[in-house]
Protein backbone atom coordinates (compact mmCIF):
# COMPACT_ATOMS: atom_id res chain seq x y z
CA UNK A 1 0.00 0.00 0.00
CA UNK A 2 1.00 3.20 -1.36
CA UNK A 3 1.56 6.47 1.26
CA UNK A 4 2.57 9.98 0.80
CA UNK A 5 5.18 12.56 3.50
CA UNK A 6 4.89 15.81 2.85
CA UNK A 7 7.19 18.18 4.07
CA UNK A 8 6.67 22.10 4.17
CA UNK A 9 9.74 23.39 3.94
CA UNK A 10 10.62 27.38 5.07
CA UNK A 11 12.12 27.45 1.22
CA UNK A 12 11.28 24.03 -0.08
CA UNK A 13 8.12 21.72 -0.56
CA UNK A 14 8.52 18.16 -0.50
CA UNK A 15 7.01 14.76 -1.25
CA UNK A 16 7.85 11.17 -1.08
CA UNK A 17 5.82 8.36 -1.66
CA UNK A 18 6.82 5.12 0.09
CA UNK A 19 5.52 1.90 -0.49
CA UNK A 20 6.60 -0.92 2.23
CA UNK A 21 10.07 -0.37 2.58
CA UNK A 22 10.77 0.71 -1.10
CA UNK A 23 10.84 4.59 -1.83
CA UNK A 24 9.22 4.59 -5.12
CA UNK A 25 9.00 8.55 -5.93
CA UNK A 26 10.25 11.84 -4.34
CA UNK A 27 9.78 15.33 -5.54
CA UNK A 28 11.25 18.78 -4.20
CA UNK A 29 9.29 22.18 -5.93
CA UNK A 30 10.51 25.85 -4.11
CA UNK A 31 8.07 26.72 -1.72
CA UNK A 32 5.67 29.83 -2.49
CA UNK A 33 3.54 31.98 -1.04
CA UNK A 34 1.18 28.99 -0.03
CA UNK A 35 2.36 26.36 0.81
CA UNK A 36 -0.43 24.41 -0.02
CA UNK A 37 -0.27 24.66 -4.17
CA UNK A 38 3.71 23.55 -4.02
CA UNK A 39 2.39 20.55 -1.30
CA UNK A 40 -0.59 19.92 -4.15
CA UNK A 41 1.84 20.19 -7.30
CA UNK A 42 4.80 18.03 -5.53
CA UNK A 43 2.70 15.01 -4.30
CA UNK A 44 1.18 15.21 -8.15
CA UNK A 45 5.20 15.32 -9.53
CA UNK A 46 6.07 12.16 -6.77
CA UNK A 47 3.23 10.12 -7.68
CA UNK A 48 3.76 10.73 -11.80
CA UNK A 49 7.30 9.12 -11.02
CA UNK A 50 5.34 6.31 -9.60
CA UNK A 51 3.15 5.69 -12.18
CA UNK A 52 0.36 5.68 -9.34
CA UNK A 53 -2.95 7.45 -8.63
CA UNK A 54 -3.79 9.75 -5.65
CA UNK A 55 -6.09 7.04 -5.09
CA UNK A 56 -3.82 4.88 -4.54
CA UNK A 57 -2.38 6.73 -2.07
CA UNK A 58 -3.55 5.49 1.39
CA UNK A 59 -2.44 7.88 4.21
CA UNK A 60 -0.82 11.38 4.14
CA UNK A 61 1.66 12.80 6.88
CA UNK A 62 2.60 16.20 6.33
CA UNK A 63 5.70 18.26 8.74
CA UNK A 64 7.75 20.98 8.56
CA UNK A 65 7.94 24.02 9.69
CA UNK A 66 5.22 25.73 7.75
CA UNK A 67 2.22 25.04 9.48
CA UNK A 68 0.14 25.52 6.74
CA UNK A 69 -3.32 22.72 6.47
CA UNK A 70 -3.37 21.19 3.47
CA UNK A 71 -5.81 18.51 4.02
CA UNK A 72 -7.66 20.16 0.20
CA UNK A 73 -4.31 19.70 -1.34
CA UNK A 74 -3.65 16.20 -0.45
CA UNK A 75 -7.43 15.36 -0.35
CA UNK A 76 -6.49 11.86 1.49
CA UNK A 77 -8.82 11.23 4.72
CA UNK A 78 -6.26 9.49 6.59
CA UNK A 79 -3.65 12.61 6.91
CA UNK A 80 -1.79 13.77 9.86
CA UNK A 81 0.92 16.23 11.07
CA UNK A 82 3.94 14.82 13.11
CA UNK A 83 6.35 17.05 14.50
CA UNK A 84 9.64 18.14 12.25
CA UNK A 85 11.99 16.45 15.26
CA UNK A 86 10.19 12.90 14.63
CA UNK A 87 10.23 13.19 11.34
CA UNK A 88 13.79 13.65 10.68
CA UNK A 89 14.65 10.86 13.26
CA UNK A 90 12.44 8.46 11.93
CA UNK A 91 13.98 9.56 7.77
CA UNK A 92 17.49 9.28 9.36
CA UNK A 93 16.80 5.87 11.50
CA UNK A 94 15.29 4.26 8.06
CA UNK A 95 17.93 4.76 6.13
CA UNK A 96 20.72 4.39 8.64
CA UNK A 97 19.97 2.61 11.74
CA UNK A 98 23.61 2.94 12.84
CA UNK A 99 23.15 6.90 13.49
CA UNK A 100 22.92 8.39 17.07
CA UNK A 101 22.77 11.95 16.36
CA UNK A 102 21.35 13.23 13.51
CA UNK A 103 22.26 16.81 12.30
CA UNK A 104 19.49 18.59 9.75
CA UNK A 105 20.34 21.77 8.56
CA UNK A 106 17.79 23.44 6.29
CA UNK A 107 17.17 26.99 4.61
CA UNK A 108 16.79 28.89 7.63
CA UNK A 109 16.68 26.58 10.70
CA UNK A 110 18.59 23.88 11.85
CA UNK A 111 18.22 20.96 14.53
CA UNK A 112 20.48 18.11 16.02
CA UNK A 113 19.08 15.43 17.43
CA UNK A 114 20.25 11.77 19.43
CA UNK A 115 18.60 9.03 18.80
CA UNK A 116 18.08 5.90 21.14
CA UNK A 117 18.98 2.60 19.67
CA UNK A 118 15.57 2.42 18.39
CA UNK A 119 15.38 5.47 16.42
CA UNK A 120 13.32 7.64 18.67
CA UNK A 121 14.31 11.52 19.98
CA UNK A 122 15.83 11.16 23.15
CA UNK A 123 17.17 14.67 22.91
CA UNK A 124 16.92 17.98 20.80
CA UNK A 125 18.16 21.38 20.38
CA UNK A 126 17.28 23.68 17.58
CA UNK A 127 18.56 26.83 15.68
CA UNK A 128 15.88 29.09 15.99
CA UNK A 129 17.67 32.08 17.43
CA UNK A 130 20.15 33.00 14.73
CA UNK A 131 20.70 32.66 11.36
CA UNK A 132 24.66 31.63 11.62
CA UNK A 133 23.85 27.64 11.80
CA UNK A 134 21.62 27.62 8.51
CA UNK A 135 21.65 28.13 4.82
CA UNK A 136 20.55 31.48 5.52
CA UNK A 137 24.13 32.74 4.80
CA UNK A 138 24.47 30.82 2.08
CA UNK A 139 21.78 32.20 0.61
CA UNK A 140 23.04 35.42 1.24
CA UNK A 141 26.48 34.73 -0.69
CA UNK A 142 24.73 33.06 -3.81
CA UNK A 143 23.22 36.01 -4.04
CA UNK A 144 26.26 38.63 -3.31
CA UNK A 145 28.65 36.76 -5.46
CA UNK A 146 26.30 35.28 -8.06
CA UNK A 147 27.15 31.81 -7.53
CA UNK A 148 24.31 29.21 -7.13
CA UNK A 149 23.81 27.74 -4.04
CA UNK A 150 24.41 24.37 -5.97
CA UNK A 151 27.60 24.98 -6.83
CA UNK A 152 29.43 26.55 -3.48
CA UNK A 153 30.20 23.43 -1.97
CA UNK A 154 32.58 22.31 -5.00
CA UNK A 155 33.93 25.25 -5.33
CA UNK A 156 35.07 26.01 -1.89
CA UNK A 157 37.10 22.81 -2.11
CA UNK A 158 39.53 24.78 -4.79
CA UNK A 159 40.20 26.93 -1.87
CA UNK A 160 44.40 27.65 -1.09
CA UNK A 161 43.93 30.36 1.69
CA UNK A 162 40.19 29.85 3.44
CA UNK A 163 39.80 33.50 4.95
CA UNK A 164 38.29 33.17 7.97
CA UNK A 165 35.33 34.88 8.93
CA UNK A 166 35.31 36.27 12.30
CA UNK A 167 31.42 37.72 12.45
CA UNK A 168 29.32 34.99 14.13
CA UNK A 169 26.08 36.74 12.52
CA UNK A 170 25.31 36.44 8.99
CA UNK A 171 24.26 39.95 8.80
CA UNK A 172 27.62 41.02 10.24
CA UNK A 173 29.20 38.55 8.18
CA UNK A 174 27.64 39.65 4.97
CA UNK A 175 29.93 42.98 5.08
CA UNK A 176 32.87 41.17 6.49
CA UNK A 177 32.17 39.54 3.08
CA UNK A 178 31.68 42.28 0.98
CA UNK A 179 35.39 43.96 2.56
CA UNK A 180 37.07 40.54 0.98
CA UNK A 181 35.41 40.86 -2.13
CA UNK A 182 36.63 44.63 -2.23
CA UNK A 183 40.19 44.31 -1.31
CA UNK A 184 43.12 45.15 -3.57
CA UNK A 185 43.48 42.12 -4.71
CA UNK A 186 40.17 40.78 -3.69
CA UNK A 187 40.04 37.45 -2.04
CA UNK A 188 39.61 34.62 -4.49
CA UNK A 189 35.85 33.27 -4.20
CA UNK A 190 37.01 29.68 -3.43
CA UNK A 191 38.98 30.77 -0.41
CA UNK A 192 35.55 32.73 0.75
CA UNK A 193 33.65 30.23 -0.16
CA UNK A 194 35.35 28.42 2.55
CA UNK A 195 35.60 30.47 4.93
CA UNK A 196 31.53 30.82 4.95
CA UNK A 197 31.00 27.21 4.87
CA UNK A 198 33.65 26.81 8.20
CA UNK A 199 32.04 29.38 9.36
CA UNK A 200 28.60 27.93 9.09
CA UNK A 201 30.09 24.00 10.10
CA UNK A 202 31.64 25.36 13.14
CA UNK A 203 28.15 26.82 14.78
CA UNK A 204 26.48 23.77 13.61
CA UNK A 205 29.46 21.59 15.35
CA UNK A 206 28.61 23.62 18.31
CA UNK A 207 25.17 22.43 18.37
CA UNK A 208 26.09 18.57 17.44
CA UNK A 209 28.15 19.22 21.02
CA UNK A 210 25.39 19.78 22.77
CA UNK A 211 23.97 16.61 22.10
CA UNK A 212 27.30 14.35 23.16
CA UNK A 213 29.60 14.01 20.54
CA UNK A 214 28.54 11.23 18.85
CA UNK A 215 29.64 7.54 17.58
CA UNK A 216 27.68 7.99 14.58
CA UNK A 217 26.55 11.13 13.20
CA UNK A 218 24.18 11.52 9.87
CA UNK A 219 23.83 14.92 8.26
CA UNK A 220 20.67 16.04 5.89
CA UNK A 221 18.70 18.78 5.14
CA UNK A 222 19.13 20.66 1.78
CA UNK A 223 22.45 22.11 3.26
CA UNK A 224 24.20 18.65 3.31
CA UNK A 225 24.54 18.82 -0.43
CA UNK A 226 27.09 21.07 0.03
CA UNK A 227 30.48 19.21 0.54
CA UNK A 228 32.24 22.18 1.71
CA UNK A 229 30.17 22.10 4.76
CA UNK A 230 29.95 18.62 4.97
CA UNK A 231 33.71 18.36 4.83
CA UNK A 232 34.61 20.99 7.46
CA UNK A 233 32.14 18.94 10.17
CA UNK A 234 34.30 15.66 9.34
CA UNK A 235 37.16 17.02 10.28
CA UNK A 236 35.14 18.22 13.73
CA UNK A 237 34.48 15.00 14.25
CA UNK A 238 37.68 13.10 13.14
CA UNK A 239 35.91 10.70 10.40
CA UNK A 240 32.98 10.40 7.67
CA UNK A 241 29.82 11.19 8.84
CA UNK A 242 26.87 9.38 7.04
CA UNK A 243 25.24 11.29 4.57
CA UNK A 244 22.13 9.98 2.34
CA UNK A 245 22.21 10.27 -1.30
CA UNK A 246 19.16 12.93 -1.56
CA UNK A 247 19.74 14.28 2.25
CA UNK A 248 17.14 17.31 1.60
CA UNK A 249 14.19 14.64 1.65
CA UNK A 250 14.67 12.88 4.69
CA UNK A 251 11.90 14.41 6.91
CA UNK A 252 9.87 13.94 4.32
CA UNK A 253 10.39 10.46 4.21
CA UNK A 254 9.97 10.65 7.74
CA UNK A 255 6.81 11.28 7.54
CA UNK A 256 6.25 9.03 5.14
CA UNK A 257 7.25 6.31 7.00
CA UNK A 258 4.89 7.91 9.49
CA UNK A 259 2.20 7.45 7.40
CA UNK A 260 3.02 4.21 6.48
CA UNK A 261 2.55 2.92 10.20
CA UNK A 262 -0.89 4.80 10.55
CA UNK A 263 -1.85 2.86 7.18
CA UNK A 264 -1.21 -1.05 8.56
CA UNK A 265 -2.89 0.70 12.21
CA UNK A 266 -5.74 1.39 10.35
CA UNK A 267 -5.55 -1.90 8.45
CA UNK A 268 -5.15 -3.72 11.40
CA UNK A 269 -8.21 -2.60 13.08
CA UNK A 270 -10.48 -2.81 10.36
CA UNK B 1 41.28 77.29 22.41
CA UNK B 2 39.73 75.21 19.86
CA UNK B 3 38.86 71.58 19.97
CA UNK B 4 37.73 68.80 17.95
CA UNK B 5 35.82 64.86 18.50
CA UNK B 6 35.72 62.38 15.53
CA UNK B 7 33.27 59.71 16.09
CA UNK B 8 33.41 57.03 13.20
CA UNK B 9 30.48 54.77 13.76
CA UNK B 10 29.95 51.94 11.40
CA UNK B 11 27.15 53.35 9.92
CA UNK B 12 27.66 57.11 10.51
CA UNK B 13 30.14 59.68 11.24
CA UNK B 14 30.17 62.72 13.53
CA UNK B 15 32.24 65.84 14.26
CA UNK B 16 32.29 67.96 17.63
CA UNK B 17 34.46 71.14 17.81
CA UNK B 18 34.31 73.23 20.78
CA UNK B 19 35.85 76.57 21.21
CA UNK B 20 37.20 76.45 25.03
CA UNK B 21 34.25 73.68 26.06
CA UNK B 22 31.67 75.41 24.40
CA UNK B 23 29.58 73.72 21.48
CA UNK B 24 30.69 75.38 18.20
CA UNK B 25 29.48 73.45 15.57
CA UNK B 26 29.19 70.04 14.56
CA UNK B 27 28.01 67.75 11.36
CA UNK B 28 27.01 64.80 10.30
CA UNK B 29 27.63 62.32 7.21
CA UNK B 30 27.26 58.45 6.63
CA UNK B 31 30.14 56.68 7.13
CA UNK B 32 31.94 55.74 3.09
CA UNK B 33 34.09 52.39 1.97
CA UNK B 34 36.95 54.66 2.79
CA UNK B 35 37.69 55.99 6.15
CA UNK B 36 40.21 58.20 5.41
CA UNK B 37 37.96 60.14 3.18
CA UNK B 38 34.98 59.33 5.27
CA UNK B 39 37.35 61.14 8.07
CA UNK B 40 37.75 64.08 6.02
CA UNK B 41 34.50 64.76 4.75
CA UNK B 42 32.82 64.73 8.33
CA UNK B 43 35.31 67.30 9.14
CA UNK B 44 34.15 69.68 6.33
CA UNK B 45 30.40 68.83 7.07
CA UNK B 46 30.84 70.45 10.55
CA UNK B 47 32.64 73.56 9.43
CA UNK B 48 29.77 73.82 6.81
CA UNK B 49 27.28 72.94 9.22
CA UNK B 50 25.94 69.70 7.33
CA UNK B 51 24.12 67.46 9.13
CA UNK B 52 23.45 64.52 6.19
CA UNK B 53 21.84 61.90 7.86
CA UNK B 54 18.88 63.47 10.19
CA UNK B 55 18.04 66.83 8.45
CA UNK B 56 17.64 70.19 10.54
CA UNK B 57 20.06 70.99 13.76
CA UNK B 58 18.46 70.22 17.13
CA UNK B 59 21.41 72.64 19.08
CA UNK B 60 21.79 75.92 18.73
CA UNK B 61 24.85 76.71 17.35
CA UNK B 62 26.74 80.59 18.10
CA UNK B 63 25.60 82.25 15.16
CA UNK B 64 29.79 82.89 14.11
CA UNK B 65 31.06 82.13 10.86
CA UNK B 66 33.68 78.76 10.92
CA UNK B 67 33.46 77.61 7.41
CA UNK B 68 37.10 78.72 7.33
CA UNK B 69 38.51 76.73 10.12
CA UNK B 70 40.61 73.67 9.08
CA UNK B 71 41.83 70.74 10.98
CA UNK B 72 45.49 72.62 11.51
CA UNK B 73 43.33 75.41 13.94
CA UNK B 74 42.62 72.71 16.10
CA UNK B 75 44.55 72.20 20.04
CA UNK B 76 44.01 68.58 19.35
CA UNK B 77 41.61 66.36 17.87
CA UNK B 78 40.66 62.95 19.65
CA UNK B 79 38.95 60.21 17.24
CA UNK B 80 36.67 57.73 18.77
CA UNK B 81 34.17 54.71 17.56
CA UNK B 82 34.71 51.72 14.89
CA UNK B 83 36.87 53.80 12.73
CA UNK B 84 38.80 55.48 15.39
CA UNK B 85 42.66 54.34 14.75
CA UNK B 86 42.22 54.76 10.78
CA UNK B 87 41.45 58.80 11.37
CA UNK B 88 45.00 60.07 10.09
CA UNK B 89 44.64 63.57 11.73
CA UNK B 90 43.96 62.66 15.06
CA UNK B 91 46.32 63.19 18.35
CA UNK B 92 45.04 60.49 20.54
CA UNK B 93 41.99 58.01 19.66
CA UNK B 94 39.84 56.62 23.35
CA UNK B 95 37.00 54.29 23.11
CA UNK B 96 33.43 55.02 22.09
CA UNK B 97 32.42 53.65 25.47
CA UNK B 98 34.89 56.56 27.23
CA UNK B 99 33.46 58.82 24.75
CA UNK B 100 30.12 58.38 25.45
CA UNK B 101 30.23 58.32 29.16
CA UNK B 102 32.02 61.69 28.98
CA UNK B 103 29.85 63.31 26.41
CA UNK B 104 26.58 62.07 28.32
CA UNK B 105 27.96 64.02 31.81
CA UNK B 106 27.58 67.21 29.27
CA UNK B 107 24.06 66.95 28.11
CA UNK B 108 23.27 65.30 31.53
CA UNK B 109 25.19 66.15 34.38
CA UNK B 110 24.41 62.89 36.75
CA UNK B 111 23.77 60.66 34.63
CA UNK B 112 24.16 56.97 35.94
CA UNK B 113 23.19 54.75 33.37
CA UNK B 114 23.78 54.94 29.55
CA UNK B 115 22.74 52.83 26.72
CA UNK B 116 24.07 53.34 23.32
CA UNK B 117 22.33 52.12 20.57
CA UNK B 118 24.67 52.02 17.54
CA UNK B 119 24.37 51.09 13.54
CA UNK B 120 26.24 47.84 14.68
CA UNK B 121 26.75 47.60 18.64
CA UNK B 122 25.08 48.28 21.48
CA UNK B 123 26.48 49.32 24.96
CA UNK B 124 24.79 49.53 28.67
CA UNK B 125 27.60 51.51 30.96
CA UNK B 126 27.01 52.28 34.34
CA UNK B 127 29.03 55.74 35.01
CA UNK B 128 30.41 55.97 38.38
CA UNK B 129 30.75 58.46 41.31
CA UNK B 130 33.56 60.03 39.67
CA UNK B 131 32.02 60.29 36.06
CA UNK B 132 34.02 57.57 35.40
CA UNK B 133 33.17 54.34 33.28
CA UNK B 134 32.02 51.59 36.08
CA UNK B 135 31.10 48.91 34.12
CA UNK B 136 29.97 48.23 30.69
CA UNK B 137 28.21 45.08 28.69
CA UNK B 138 28.80 45.51 24.87
CA UNK B 139 26.60 43.53 22.24
CA UNK B 140 28.95 43.51 18.84
CA UNK B 141 28.83 39.99 17.61
CA UNK B 142 24.92 39.85 16.75
CA UNK B 143 22.47 42.51 14.79
CA UNK B 144 19.86 41.54 16.59
CA UNK B 145 19.94 44.23 18.99
CA UNK B 146 21.17 47.06 16.75
CA UNK B 147 20.35 49.84 14.72
CA UNK B 148 21.06 47.42 11.37
CA UNK B 149 17.95 45.21 12.75
CA UNK B 150 15.63 48.29 12.18
CA UNK B 151 17.62 49.20 8.83
CA UNK B 152 17.09 46.11 7.37
CA UNK B 153 13.48 45.70 8.24
CA UNK B 154 12.96 49.53 7.69
CA UNK B 155 14.06 48.35 4.29
CA UNK B 156 11.75 45.39 3.52
CA UNK B 157 8.52 47.40 4.51
CA UNK B 158 10.24 50.74 2.73
CA UNK B 159 9.90 53.03 5.15
CA UNK B 160 12.39 55.54 5.62
CA UNK B 161 14.57 54.45 8.58
CA UNK B 162 14.02 58.16 9.87
CA UNK B 163 10.56 57.92 9.66
CA UNK B 164 10.03 54.51 11.67
CA UNK B 165 9.69 55.83 15.10
CA UNK B 166 6.99 58.23 14.35
CA UNK B 167 5.07 55.60 11.92
CA UNK B 168 4.98 52.91 14.94
CA UNK B 169 3.78 55.19 17.35
CA UNK B 170 0.34 54.75 15.41
CA UNK B 171 0.10 51.59 15.47
CA UNK B 172 -2.72 49.80 17.01
CA UNK B 173 -1.66 46.66 17.84
CA UNK B 174 1.81 45.28 18.42
CA UNK B 175 2.54 42.05 16.22
CA UNK B 176 5.06 40.04 18.25
CA UNK B 177 8.28 39.69 16.66
CA UNK B 178 9.01 36.04 17.23
CA UNK B 179 12.93 36.10 16.23
CA UNK B 180 15.50 38.37 17.84
CA UNK B 181 17.83 37.59 14.73
CA UNK B 182 18.05 40.50 12.42
CA UNK B 183 18.35 37.74 9.49
CA UNK B 184 14.99 35.97 10.13
CA UNK B 185 13.65 39.61 10.92
CA UNK B 186 13.64 40.37 6.65
CA UNK B 187 11.70 37.15 5.97
CA UNK B 188 9.19 37.38 9.24
CA UNK B 189 8.40 41.05 8.20
CA UNK B 190 7.26 40.26 4.56
CA UNK B 191 5.53 37.14 5.53
CA UNK B 192 3.88 39.45 7.64
CA UNK B 193 2.90 42.00 5.18
CA UNK B 194 1.63 38.88 2.64
CA UNK B 195 -0.83 38.32 5.83
CA UNK B 196 -1.96 41.82 5.04
CA UNK B 197 -0.66 43.33 8.40
CA UNK B 198 0.17 46.80 8.64
CA UNK B 199 3.35 48.47 8.73
CA UNK B 200 2.96 50.70 11.94
CA UNK B 201 1.91 47.78 13.58
CA UNK B 202 5.08 45.44 12.39
CA UNK B 203 7.16 48.36 13.53
CA UNK B 204 5.94 48.43 16.86
CA UNK B 205 6.62 45.08 17.10
CA UNK B 206 10.32 45.32 15.74
CA UNK B 207 10.87 48.42 18.98
CA UNK B 208 9.27 46.20 21.41
CA UNK B 209 11.66 42.93 20.29
CA UNK B 210 14.59 45.72 20.55
CA UNK B 211 13.47 47.30 23.22
CA UNK B 212 13.85 43.85 25.38
CA UNK B 213 16.97 42.81 23.84
CA UNK B 214 19.00 46.68 24.25
CA UNK B 215 17.22 46.66 28.01
CA UNK B 216 19.18 43.47 28.90
CA UNK B 217 22.06 44.44 28.32
CA UNK B 218 21.46 47.76 30.61
CA UNK B 219 20.49 45.69 33.00
CA UNK B 220 23.19 43.36 32.94
CA UNK B 221 25.43 46.51 34.15
CA UNK B 222 23.02 48.28 36.79
CA UNK B 223 19.85 50.52 35.52
CA UNK B 224 19.22 53.56 37.85
CA UNK B 225 18.39 57.28 37.51
CA UNK B 226 19.27 59.22 35.44
CA UNK B 227 18.91 56.48 32.40
CA UNK B 228 19.82 58.71 29.48
CA UNK B 229 19.95 56.90 25.70
CA UNK B 230 22.80 57.95 23.17
CA UNK B 231 23.46 56.95 19.28
CA UNK B 232 20.80 57.60 16.10
CA UNK B 233 18.86 55.73 17.98
CA UNK B 234 17.84 57.93 20.35
CA UNK B 235 15.52 60.02 17.73
CA UNK B 236 13.02 57.03 16.96
CA UNK B 237 10.70 57.54 19.23
CA UNK B 238 9.26 54.47 18.44
CA UNK B 239 12.43 52.88 19.97
CA UNK B 240 12.52 55.32 22.80
CA UNK B 241 8.82 55.09 24.41
CA UNK B 242 8.93 50.52 24.35
CA UNK B 243 12.23 51.32 26.17
CA UNK B 244 9.83 53.74 28.22
CA UNK B 245 7.48 51.33 28.77
CA UNK B 246 10.07 48.62 30.57
CA UNK B 247 12.02 50.48 32.78
CA UNK B 248 9.46 50.65 36.00
CA UNK B 249 8.59 53.94 36.02
CA UNK B 250 12.12 55.34 35.25
CA UNK B 251 12.42 58.44 33.36
CA UNK B 252 14.10 58.16 30.10
CA UNK B 253 16.18 61.19 29.15
CA UNK B 254 17.12 61.85 26.02
CA UNK B 255 20.23 64.39 24.97
CA UNK B 256 19.05 66.92 22.87
CA UNK B 257 21.47 65.83 20.04
CA UNK B 258 21.87 61.92 21.29
CA UNK B 259 23.88 61.15 17.94
CA UNK B 260 27.17 63.43 18.56
CA UNK B 261 27.33 62.20 22.11
CA UNK B 262 30.57 60.39 21.08
CA UNK B 263 31.97 63.24 19.01
CA UNK B 264 30.97 65.30 21.86
CA UNK B 265 33.30 63.39 24.81
CA UNK B 266 36.11 63.12 22.20
CA UNK B 267 35.80 67.04 21.76
CA UNK B 268 36.13 67.18 25.26
CA UNK B 269 38.89 64.55 25.81
CA UNK B 270 40.78 66.56 23.57
CA UNK B 271 40.36 70.00 25.34
CA UNK B 272 41.81 68.20 28.77
CA UNK B 273 45.15 67.06 26.68
CA UNK B 274 44.87 70.40 24.91
CA UNK B 275 44.82 72.50 28.59
CA UNK B 276 47.25 69.79 29.77
CA UNK B 277 49.96 70.93 27.17
CA UNK B 278 49.15 74.18 27.53
CA UNK B 279 49.80 74.42 31.04
CA UNK B 280 52.81 71.89 30.75
CA UNK B 281 54.70 74.69 27.75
Amino acid sequence: MAVVGIDLGSQNTKAVILEGDEILGGASLETGESAETEARMAVQEALRQTGLKREDLKAAVATGPLSVPVTKAVNIAALKQRSAASCIATGAYFRFPQARTVLYVGADSSMAIRLSGDGQVEDSVKNERCAVSSGALLDIVSRMLEIPVAEMGAMSLQATAPQTLSSRCVVFAEGEILSFIHKNPPVPVPDVLAGVNQCIADGLWGMVQRMGVPSELLICGGVARNVGIVKAIEAHLGKPALVPKQPQYVRALGAAVFARQMEREGRASC
Amino acid sequence: MLTMGIDIGSRSSKCVVLEDGKLLTYGTIETGPNILKTSQAVVDAAVQRRTGLWGEYRMPLPDVKVDHLTIGDMACIVSTGYGRAVVPFAHRSITEISCHCRGAQWFVPGVSSILDVGGQDTKGIRVGANGEVADFAMNDKCAGGTGRFMEIVADVLHVPLSEIGPLSLQSTKTLPFSTTCAAFGRGAAVAMRKEGERKEDILSGLHEAIAKRVLALVKKVGLADKFVITGGIGRNVGLVSKIEERVDGLKVTLPQEPMIVGALGAALFALDTAQKQARAN
